[in-house]
Formats: structure tokens, sequence, C-alpha cells
């Protein structure tokens, strides 16, 4: 069965080849991209549940915190998995994300690499 | 009460016997009962009617019976008598038991069992005789109730199960069969212990009211539902004065008057049932009004209707009369306390005041309140205070109605002490205990003043009399002396007794000559119309001697008649030589200042001389006066002048052929002369023998001596008086005066005192002279000085320059004449200069005063110098200035100072200087910090804006590659994209580490670290590149080195410079040798990482640390940063250490070194 994975960041070339990246890497993995915090809550609030999202913090309007913490306010959403995408691995995020976050991950980063975390999360 | 005790009951037992004929015990039982209970109501409405004006007890009766009668009214309730039996029988707080013929208890109701606290089973059968005390049954007994068949309340004590004794009251009834024998008994038992309680407290309050009742006129009467009287006591005959007869139905309303009539229906007693203490009047026999106190109460039968009153009426006529009088009398009391015109005061028997009257509070000055309450003794004067108290204390243990007087003072509000004499009056209970104090004060306070001035006044009259400093002699009209002083005795020597009862004519003391005077004096005194006066005579002391007096007389008269004269006689010998000393000494200051005149007129000194000896001629009438003067070797005595009559002095001169008999006198040992100068007093010679021999002392001259007898007789020398002449400590000569008749010790004395005076004149002529000849010494000396001397007046005018002084400011003597001070001083100078003058002028000598002068032509003539005054005999006669010349030396110092200014000047130009620049450097360093931490920041933003734009090429390469495969030439151009991407990679990774290397925000995490383990992970991390590239590598650290290091960070170090190593290696190989030693102090290790690689000119060494500094800037190597050694450098030094390079020279290899902190070793 397939994986939904909620792709979230502003940056188009993001969204197009993270999703390209994990649908080549995997035939399990089913992205849906959408660009920024408001299109994030469009999706959420059609009734698709995504099995895990990544989330890009550093975004205008309404930033990869402030998502976070919406998602985690619904109790509906509450239990999705989150791994952040981070360009930032200062003290700040890196804490913050420990702390709240399933897992965070590193720009720029390989395929591979997120390919073993969003499993890690996903087989537990 | 009169109605409390209760007898038999013939009815009830009648009744009785009845229901027990008729078998309707049980409910006859209960008939009687209700009988019983009726007539116990009335009975206590008996009580309560006749006792309840008078005590509240009753009152509670009445409630507690009313109780009862409301129980009763129960059960009148229309029910069936058997019901109503059951239901009384069984909850009657009555306990009702039947006993068989054996005595023993076979019925009972339920409280019974309550009451004995016994169930049924303790009950039944029970012998009677075993529920009461033995003492109690025999009385039971005794009362042989089985032969009367009844006992009606009996009181007794029964015993309650565990619960002891208690009081009942019991009603015995003896049952008989209709044979009539005895079948059993009927017992009804009720719990009389609070009655009992309650019966003794009535009995007490009955007691006590029996007592009143019969001692006092109380009438009771009694009147039915009519208002008419039908019951009475015999009080009410008396008090009223009529019969029986009269009384006897008399309708209530007859007996008031009708407007109290009135006023008692006004009372609506009807509705409230009572009435206590109604103050009215009433009518007796003849229609004589009386006051009564009247007390009413209501009868009303059980259904509450009323059937009657009953009336206490006590005559309180007299009462009230009393009363009427006592509040006029204690008005009149209050009045007459109030008004007194003495001061009174009430006190409580503590001392405090409990009421004072007007005058009381005007004498004291306070008012009521402040007063009352407080304690008397805070009135009392601080020093009687305590015998105030204690008198207190034992006049009211005294037990005497009123005290003797007592003197008390007493203080005013304002604090003023008054005398009073008190009189305190007791007021006692019936114990004879003193309840309070009344004082009547007497103020006697000017009397006392008064007593005490007369008494004063007396003494010092008295005193006056004895104590004058004149004689006093009283003498009666006769002459006859009746009273002296005690000065008479000090003045005439005279005992009193001696003088008293004479004639005062005839005492001896009064010389004859004198008689008349004295007849004419006491006549001139009485006689008013000639002016008194005083008398001057001479008294005779008893010792012979005359005493001066001067007296006054006052005759005395009593009715208009001269009884007789006060003579006071005034000693006034003092006054007289008094009189004669003024005399004298009036003479000596002429003598003196004909002197000092003398002196200032500039008489010489013998002139001086001439004028003293005849002088002194004069005052002392002597023959003749000698001067000499002491030689200024000291060894002489100098004739400077002699003055004789000239008839004497011709006389001499005839005989000896000199003009002066001795010019100088030889102060030798033997020499009087040499005594009286050594002793610097004057001395007296009368004896003619000495006179001689000092005459002889006066020449060495053999010839002179021979001729000294006979000129001693002819200048008719028989005293001399020889006085040396001391000015100030210092014998300046010696004066000599002789005449024929002695002098007395007077005129040495005298004499003495004058020449003190001369000597002083002479003295200070001497030294003018003296003065006047050094002047011109010094005048001629400040005329050659090189300094400017002026003398200036006090005007400013100049009274003497020196030469050089006129030389110096350009003016000629005749020009200086018309100079003011003020003309030649610099204008700014003007009011320092002014200032000292002042001062000078005041007598101060000023020093280093500096002053500019301006000269004739012009020019500043700089001066400094001292200033002072010249005074004479304390008169201020001019300033004196002396001056030098400095105006050369001002020039110079001028130069100087201007030379200082513009060096000053110049350092401050250069302070401000440095300042700018200082200034400048720390705003061009801020700058440049703000421009480094800017770029900081650029380049941490650039770094992380760089990530996301790498995340497609990162993936999108290797995903492009793998759908290339098989594509070699496109391949080749994918393989530079993606190593150009690992690059752009490493760069920011690089980039972003020294950025955040560079931060303030950076932390590292100490801790201690085993180096060479740190190495091997390092070697191990970067082993694929030493394989890659053919490099081998040593560790030679010593295993034991502990570093105080961040691992991550230390291994971030060894990669770098193994990096740097490879990518500097020559010929695609080489080896790294890795090594550590101890460095200079002891917690110091130096790290080395030495290669054999491409090596560095000592030019490159000084950048190599640089950011983005590269060796060979035209190796475009892909994998270099640039930033490695930057990145070392940054770490190290955050570790506290220090990294530098060495190299031999190009292609001679590179080491690399860098120092670390020990982090203490493991075995120590």
């Amino acid at each position: 069965m397939s994986k939904k994975i909620l792709l979230v960041d502003n940056e188009p070339n993001i969204l197009y080849t993270v999703k390209i990246g994990l649908e080549e890497i995997s035939d399990r993995y089913e992205v849906t991209g959408v660009n920024g915090g408001r299109e994030c809550f469009e999706f959420l609030k059609k009734g698709d549940r995504p099995d895990i999202i990544l989330l890009d913090i550093m975004m205008p309007e309404i930033d990869g915190w402030q998502v976070f913490a919406k998602l985690k306010e619904n109790p509906e959403w509450r239990e999705i998995p989150i791994v952040f995408l981070t360009a930032k691995t200062d003290e700040y995020s890196r804490g913050f994300g420990k702390l709240s976050a399933d897992d965070y991950i590193e720009k720029p980063f390989e395929i591979e690499d997120l390919k073993e975390r969003i499993n890690k999360i996903l087989n537990r | 009460m009169g109605c409390g005790s209760i007898t038999d009951e013939p009815d009830i037992v009648k009744e009785l016997r009845e229901a027990e004929k008729l078998g309707m015990l049980q409910s006859k039982v209960q008939n009687a009962y209700e009988k019983l209970q009726n007539r116990l109501q009335s009975n206590s409405e008996e009580l309560l009617s006749q006792n309840e004006p008078l005590t509240k007890s009753s009152d509670k009766i009445s409630i507690m019976l009313q109780d009862d009668i409301e129980n009763t009214k129960k059960y009148d309730e229309p029910i069936s008598l058997k019901e109503k039996y059951q239901t009384i029988f069984e909850n009657y707080t009555i306990a009702i038991t039947l006993a068989d013929n054996n005595e023993r208890i076979i019925s009972w109701n339920k409280y019974t069992e309550e009451l004995f606290n016994m169930n049924e089973s303790d009950l039944y059968m029970k012998p009677v005789k075993s529920l009461y005390p033995p003492e109690e049954w025999k009385k039971i007994r005794e009362e042989n109730i089985r032969a009367k068949g009844i006992k009606y309340r009996m009181e007794t004590k029964m015993i309650r199960n565990n619960q002891g004794l208690f009081d009942v009251e019991i009603s015995l009834c003896v049952l008989k069969g209709k044979d009539g024998k005895i079948v059993g008994s009927v017992g009804i038992i009720k719990d009389i212990t609070q009655l009992k309680k309650t019966e003794k407290a009535l009995k007490e309050s009955e007691e006590k009211y029996r007592t009143i009742f019969e001692n006092s006129a109380v009438a009771i009467t009694l009147t039915d539902e009519n208002e008419r009287i039908i019951s009475w006591n015999k009080f009410t005959e008396d008090l009223l004065g009529m019969s029986k007869d009269d009384l006897y139905l008399k309708p209530v309303e007859s007996l008031y008057p009708y407007e109290e009539w009135q006023k008692i229906r006004s009372q609506n007693i009807r509705q409230k049932g009572i009435q206590h203490h109604l103050e009215t009047q009433m009518f007796i026999k003849n229609n004589v009004l009386i006051d009564v106190n009247l007390s009413l109460s209501v009868l009303k039968n059980h259904e509450g209707r009323v059937i009657g009153s009953i009336g206490v009426i006590e005559n309180i006529t007299e009462n009230k009369q009393m009363e009427r009088t006592l509040k006029a009398s204690e008005q009149k009391f209050k009045q007459l306390y109030e008004k007194a015109p003495s001061p009174y005061h009430t006190l409580s028997t503590r001392g405090e005041i409990t009421n004072v009257n007007e005058k009381w509070r005007q004498i004291l000055g306070y008012e009521t309140e402040e007063v009352i309450g407080r304690s008397i003794f805070d009135f009392v004067a601080e020093f009687e205070k305590k015998s105030a108290k204690v008198s207190f204390e034992k006049k009211i243990h005294s037990k005497k109605p009123y005290s003797v007087d007592t003197e008390r003072t007493y203080v005013r509000k304002n604090g003023e002490q008054r005398i009073f004499v008190i009189h305190d009056f007791f007021v006692f209970d019936k114990e004879q205990n003193v309840t309070s104090i009344h004082t009547t004060m007497d103020d006697v306070t000017e009397q006392k003043q008064m007593e005490q001035l007369l008494r004063e006044s007396e003494l010092k009259f008295k005193s006056m009399f004895e104590n004058v400093n004149d004689m006093i002699i009283l003498v009666d009209k006769h002459g006859k002396i009746l009273d002296v002083n005690k000065r008479v005795k000090d003045l005439l020597g005279y005992n009193t007794d001696e003088i008293i009862g004479k004639n005062f004519a005839k005492i001896s003391a009064l010389r004859v000559q004198d008689t008349p005077g004295i007849v004419k004096l006491f006549k001139d005194n009485i006689r008013k119309d000639k002016a008194v006066h005083l008398l001057e005579l001479e008294l005779k002391h008893k010792n012979g001697n005359l005493v001066s007096v001067e007296v006054g007389t006052r005759f005395i008269t009593r009715n208009n008649k001269v009884e007789g004269f006060v003579n006071i006689f005034r000693d006034i010998t003092e006054r007289k030589m008094m009189e004669e000393r003024t005399h004298q000494e009036t003479e000596d200051i002429a003598l003196i200042n004909s002197l000092n005149n003398a002196v200032n007129q500039g008489k010489s000194l013998l002139e001086i001389f001439c004028l003293l000896e005849d002088e002194t001629r004069r005052i002392f009438c002597s023959n003749g006066a000698t001067t000499y003067l002491l030689s200024p070797d000291k060894k002489e005595l100098v004739l400077q002048s002699t003055a004789y009559s000239q008839k004497m002095v011709n006389k001499v001169r005839k005989l000896t052929g000199l003009k002066t008999l001795t010019p100088r006198i030889v102060l030798n040992k033997d020499n009087i002369y040499t005594k009286i100068m050594k002793d610097r007093k004057p001395r007296l010679i009368n004896n003619p023998g000495n006179i001689k021999k000092m005459m002889m002392g006066c020449t060495e001259k053999r010839m002179l001596k021979i001729f000294i007898p006979k000129i001693s007789s002819l200048l008719d020398i028989h005293s001399v008086i020889s006085v040396p002449l001391v000015s100030f400590n210092e014998v300046i000569g010696l004066l000599d005066i002789s005449r024929k008749d002695p002098f007395s010790e007077s005129d040495v004395h005298r004499f003495g005192a004058i020449a003190g005076q001369i000597a002083t004149v002479v003295k200070k002529k001497m030294t003018d002279d003296m003065l006047k000849e050094s002047e011109e010494r010094y005048k001629d000396l400040f005329e050659n000085v090189k300094d400017l001397i002026h003398c200036v007046d006090m005007d400013g005018r100049f009274v003497y320059v020196n030469r050089s002084w006129l030389k110096t400011l350009g003016y000629s003597k005749d020009e200086v004449k018309d100079l003011n001070l003020s003309d030649i001083i610099r204008k700014d100078y003007i009011p320092h200069c002014m200032e000292v003058f002042k001062r000078v002028c005041a007598g101060e000598t000023v020093n280093n005063v500096e002053a500019v002068f301006v000269a004739k032509d012009g020019r500043d003539i700089y001066l400094e110098g001292n200033a002072n005054a010249r005074f004479h005999d304390g008169k201020f006669i001019a300033t004196r200035g002396i001056f030098r010349d400095i105006t050369l030396r001002k020039q110079a110092e001028e130069q100087l100072q201007g030379t200082h200014q513009e060096l000053i000047l110049a350092h401050e130009q250069l302070k401000q200087l440095n300042q700018n620049l200082e200034f400048k450097v720390q705003e061009r360093t801020a700058e440049v910090h703000q421009l480094l931490e800017q770029k900081d920041g650029f380049i941490n933003q650039l770094g992380h804006d760089l990530k996301t734009p790498l995340v497609p090429l990162v993936i999108l390469t290797p995903m492009l590659k793998k759908h290339l495969a098989g594509k070699p030439k496109i391949l080749k151009i994918v393989d530079t994209l993606e190593s150009s991407t690992n690059h752009m990679k490493n760069m920011v990774d690089k980039t972003l580490q020294l950025a955040k290397l560079t931060s303030s925000k950076v932390t590292f995490e100490f801790e201690e670290t085993n180096l060479v383990s740190e190495i091997n992970d390092a070697i191990e991390n970067n082993q694929h590149l030493f394989n890659e590239n053919n490099i081998d590598v040593k560790n030679m650290v010593d295993e034991e080195i502990i570093v105080n290091a961040d691992k991550s960070q230390l291994e971030e170090v060894f990669t770098n410079l193994f990096t740097n190593a490879i990518k500097y290696s020559k010929d695609s190989k080489g080896s790294i040798v890795i090594d550590a030693e101890k460095g200079k102090d002891d917690d110091e290790v130096i790290v080395s990482v030495k290669d054999d690689g491409i090596g560095m000119t000592r030019e490159q060494q000084k950048f190599v640390f640089d950011e983005f500094y590269k060796i060979d800037s035209s190796r475009h190597d892909l994998d270099s940063s640039g930033l490695g050694l930057a990145i070392c450098k940054r770490i190290v030094e955050h570790h506290g250490g220090k990294i530098w390079v060495e190299s031999p020279g190009v292609g001679k290899g590179s080491a690399f070194y860098f120092t670390l902190k020990t982090g203490g070793k493991k075995d120590e």
C-alpha cells in the first residue's frame, strides 16, 4: 500500500524535486506538494489524511513553526508525523525540532537520506 | 401567706369512699385528681392574689400554676370519662400506684416507672415499704392511714432506683371492699423535688416580706367584679379611718378624687391584669386627701373573666411630704453650696473630687469638668502633698464628724499658690464609715502674705536700725537718751548702757562748743519754716580721739506733740580724709600736667627740672628741692638743678664761695644715696645725724665736708625725703626735698607717687631728645639708599620722599608737595594700594606690598616693599613705605609668562589633536567592527540562502546520471555538473561553519579527551582519502595525553589539516606524521601535523590562516574552499590555544602546530 506524503514548501523547485526524487526512488510513495501553510491546511481540510508531512520552516506568511503548532492543536492532525526540512541548523531550530517534531533533515539533503528518515518513521 | 398550709380534705375522702362503693374507684381516682388540681389552682390563686404586688417569685408561681391550669383545661374537653381517666392515668406526670392488701404494688401508671426508674418486672409485686427509706416508712406507719382511710398530700422521701432519695408528695388512700375490708391502697406520688426547692425559696421570701408587711402600713383591699370593696385587712381600716360598715361594699371609685380615678382608669389595668406602684391620692375619713402608692391586680377566674381586684395601698403622704421637704432642702443646700462665699469641695474617701462650688472654681481657676474625678492632691502644692495625704487618711479614720482647721496650700491653674484654712465635715454611713468629705476653705493667702511681709519688714527695720553705718540716738523731748544702736559703741567706744538714760547734751562725747549747734538744730527741726540742715561736728571717742560726724535730726511726734528726736550721726572721718586726698591728687596731677606741657612745648630738660623743683617746693612747703640724673656709667649722680630761695643760695655762696655745692655724687658703697637708688624706694630722714651723714655723702671734697653742718643749719634742713626716679624699672636719677618741719609718712608716700610720674615725664623728654638726634641720623640714611622711601599722611599727602624716590619717578621736591599718593599709583592698582594704606593706618605692618607707580613721564614703575605706620603717643602720624624698583624684573617675568602661555596653548592644541585622533580611531574601529559583523552576517545569510537551491541539484543530478547511463558524452557533462554541485555544497558548509565560529553564539562542549584516540578516529574517518591519494599516516602521539577539548571540533581541526596535507602533497603521494609534546606551560600540549608536501614560502606562511587564502591561487582545486585553515584557527583559538605553520621552504613540506590545554592526567 502506498504511503501518502504531504510536502509543504514555498519553493516550487523543491516541491518538484522532492516529489520526483521520492517517487523515483520508490513506488510506495504518493507525494503531494503544497505551496506554503495556507495550501497545507486547505489540503488537509479536504479530508485527505497524509501518512507523513515534510514541512519547510522558512516560509513567508505562515512559517513552519506556526503550521506545526496548528497541526498539533487539531486532534485530527495531531498524530501525523512531521519531518522538518530546514536550511538553518543553528541551536535554536535544532533544539526545537528535537523536542517537538518527529525528525528533521538539513538542506541540502540527498534523496536516499530523506527516504531513510521517512521509512524510519513510517515503519515505527 | 396564710393560705399555703393544706389540711385534710373531707370532700375528697367522701368522694373517694363513694367511688369505692360504686366500684368506680379508678374513675374516681381521676375525679379526685381533678379536684386536687382544682384545689391546687385555687390555692395558688389565693397565693397569687395575696402576694402578687409584693413578690416577683409569686409571679413565677403564678406562671407555673397557669401552666397547670392549661393542662387541666385540656382534660375538660368532652371525651368519655373512662378515656379521660385512662389517658390521665397513663400520661399524667404523677405516679399512681395500686397496692394489694399485703402492701405490694400490683398496678401503676407509666410515669411511675419513669419516676422510680424501674421497669415492670421491678415494680410488680414490689413491697411498698421498699420504696421508702426506713425512717420515712416509719413516719407513714405512724400516720395510721389504715384507720383513717386516707392521707392527703404528705411530704416524704422515696427511693429511686439507682438514683437515691427524692422528695415526693404522696397521697394515700385505703381501698376497701364492699364488705369494708381493706383490699389495698392507692398511692398518688408527685415528685416535688423542684417544688421543694421553690418552696424553700418562697419561704425565705415570705419570711422577708412578712416582716415588711407587718411593719409597714400597707392596706390590702379586695373588690368584687363591680369594683366594690368586699374584703380588706386591718391596716385598711387604720389607713382610711373607716369602720367595717363604712368599707363594706363601698365603691372603690368613691375613695379617689375624680381626676385620680380617671388616671387609674387610663392605665387599662383590666387588660394588663396588674399595675404596680401607681402614685395617686385617696380620700380618708373627713374627706382628707392622702398620698398613696397603689398596686392593683385584677382577679380572673379560670375562664379569664374578671371577678374582682386586689389593691395594695401604701400611705406615702409622709414620704411625699418628706420628699418635698428634702427636695427643697436639697435645692437649698445645692444653692448654698454652689453660691457659698467661700470655696467648697466634696471628696470621696479616696480623695477624688466629686463636687466643687462656684467660688472654688473661681479661686482655683478651673472648670467643673476639669476637676471632677481628679484627686484633690493634684491641686495641693508639691511641698504639702505628702503631709496632706497623711493628714487626710488620719482624718478619715478618726471618726470625728469634722476636723480642726488645717492650713493647706493649693495651686491655681495658672500655677499661683494660695493658702487656705480648710475645715472638713465628714458624712458617715450607718456603720460609721466615712462616705464623703465636705471641705470648706478660707482663702488666707493675702493675710498670710501680709503677716509674712510684716514680719519681714519688722525684721528689716530692726536689722536696719542695728546695722546702719550711722549712729542713731533716740532722745526724748527733755534730751534724755532713750535708745542707741550698736554703731555708738563702734564709733565712740561707749557701751549702750553707759549712754542710755543720760542727758544727750551732757554726754562726754559731745564737746561743749558743739552743744549750742545741736540745740539750734533741734529747734530748727521743730520749726517747720526753717530749712533743716545737717550739722558737721566732731565727737570725742572714749579714748579721746576726735571723730568727724555729720548729724541730722528728726523729731518724733505723737498726737501732734513733740515726743522726742531721732539723731542720726554719720561718721565722716573717712570722707574728710577723702576730701584731703582728692585735693592732694588734684595738686599732683596739676604738677604732672605742667611738666608734660613743658615737655610738649619743647622746653629743655633743665627748664623742666626747675619747674619740677619749684612745684615740689610749693606742694610740700619745702625749703628746697634738688634733682640728680644717673650718669650713663651708673656710677655717679649728676646734679641737674637745685632750687632754694635766692636768699639761701646767696648765703651758701657767701659761705663756700661756690655756686652749686655738689655737682656730682659718687655712688660708693657707704653712700646713703647708693642705698636709696638700690632700694628704689623713697626714704624719709628726720634724724639730724642722718641728715648730716647724708649731706656728707654728697661730696668727696674734704673742704666741703667741713662746711656741711653749717650749710645744713643755713638751709634750715631738719627733714629730708629722697626719692629715686624710676621709669619702666629703670632708675634714672634722684629727687630730694627738705624742710624744717618733719615730713610725715603720708608725705613720703605722696612724694614717691609723684616721683614715679615725674620719672616717666623726664624719661620721655630724654628719649625724645635722643630720638630727634637719631631721626636726623636716619634721615640722612634714607636720603642715600637706593630704595624708594616715602612718608604719607592720613590724607595721602607726601610728608617725605627720599632722593631715590624723586629720581626714579622723575619729580622735583616742589612738585611732590602738590602730589597725592593716588596720583602716582597706576589706576588698576589703586584699590589694592588703598586697602593696604587703610590697614597700615590702622597700625598694621604690611610686608611684600606690590604696586605699580607711574613716573612723571608715564613709565610704569614696578615696586615691591613694606609699609608701616608711625605713631606717636598712640596717635597716627604718617605711613612709611620702603619700596624697591622691580620694573626690570617684572619685564623679564612678563616675557617669560608670555612664552609659557604659548607653550600651554601649544600643549592644549596637541592634546586636542590627540583626542580627535583617538576619537577618529575609535570611530573607525567601530565602523570596521560593524563592517566585519555585516560581512559575517552576509556570509551566514548567503550560505543559508544557497542551501535551498542546492536541493534540486543534489537530488536531481544523480537521477539524471542514472537515466543517462549508456550516453557517455552527455554523462560527462552531468558528471561535471555533479562535481560542481558537490564543490558548491562543500563551500556552503565551510562558509557557514566559519561564520558560526565567528559569531558569539557558538558554544563549545569541553571535556577531558584522550588525544590519541581522537586522532585515530579522525584518521579513520578520512581513511578513504588517504587511500585514494597514497598518503601514509603515522600517529606518534603518546597514549596518555588527555586534553580539554570539544571532541567534534577537534576532529574538524584534524580533518581540515589532513585534507590540507593531501591537497598539497607532491606527486600524488606522501606521508603525514602526527605528534604531540609538552609545551612551555605545564598545562599546554603542542600538537604537530607534518607533511612532506609542496611546502610554502615565508610570505605564504603569514597568510595561510586567512579566509579564502590559497597557496596556489592558479590551482582551482574543486575540493578546496580556502576556509579549512581559517576554521582550524578559530577552533584552536576557542580552545585557548595558538596555531601556526612552519615550512623550510617551497617543496620541502610543511608542519602545522597548535596548542591545547591538558585536561589533567588520569593517574594523578
